[in-house]
């Protein structure tokens, strides 16, 4: 029978790049939704800050219709995370572990921050000082191929 | 130089210099690195290197320096080299 069996290996489909649009949706959900203001603070107020300027500048992107995000940027970001995200996990420990579960605010940011550690070191070590919203495969990481 | 001397030098020299480092091992996606004195790593820096994906205290001599799979290789043996280990020296 030709094609073989609905599902099987002759009908595997090669995995897709995104769009840009679909890249900045996935990583703009993954930085929103903080807790409600005056919840949850001091401690989320300095990740607060710092999501929600990372979320304008996904915004903006969008609104401009970017292509790129310049290597500093994203570098810039993940380093920002870092210092955030361990002063808060000196300072509050227990929130720390209460709100890194998956499904919460605090785990979307660990996730960002994974996915843009990993495209800062691959743009690094192509020498590249711009990265395609197109490349950086969200769905890619967070769920794999499928 | 080329890209994995200019940063292993970098490395080396976040880490506190060549004379701070004891001993340096590879995992699958990490330089294990095994310090003289602690102290002495620029815990900032390393964290903003492009190529540190994430930096891990695994006790209180041995950090772990995550930089993946694809060039945790050929970044050891150069990191090895210039701290005067290895098959390098």
């Amino acid at each position: 029978m030709a094609g073989g069996r609905p599902g099987g290996n002759d009908e595997r489909v090669a995995h897709q790049l995104p769009g840009t649009g679909t890249t900045l949706r996935l990583l703009a959900a993954l930085v929103s939704d903080p807790p409600a203001a005056g919840e949850a603070e001091p401690w989320a107020g300095r990740l607060r800050t710092l999501a929600a300027e990372i979320g304008g500048y996904l915004a903006k992107a969008g609104a401009c219709s970017a292509e790129t995000v310049p290597l500093q940027v994203l570098l810039g970001w993940r380093t920002r995370l870092d210092e955030a995200l361990v002063a808060l996990q000196e300072s509050a420990p227990e929130e720390w572990a209460e709100w890194r579960l998956p499904g919460t605010w605090l785990d979307g940011l660990l996730r960002f921050r994974s996915i843009v550690s990993h495209v800062v070191g691959k743009a690094y070590w192509d020498e590249a000082e711009q990265v395609a919203y197109g490349d950086i495969d969200v769905a890619r990481y967070l769920w794999g191929a499928r | 130089m080329d890209r994995y001397e200019t940063t292993a030098a970098a490395l080396v020299a976040l880490l506190g210099g060549a004379g701070n480092i004891a001993e340096v091992a590879s995992c699958v996606t990490r330089l294990r690195v095994t310090l003289a004195d602690r102290a002495r790593v620029d815990d900032g820096g390393l964290r903003a290197h492009p190529a540190v994906l994430g930096l891990i205290d695994a006790d209180v001599s041995q950090v772990h320096i995550v930089v993946g799979p694809a060039v945790v290789g050929r970044l050891a043996a150069a990191v090895m080299s210039q701290a005067g280990q290895g098959p390098g020296v």
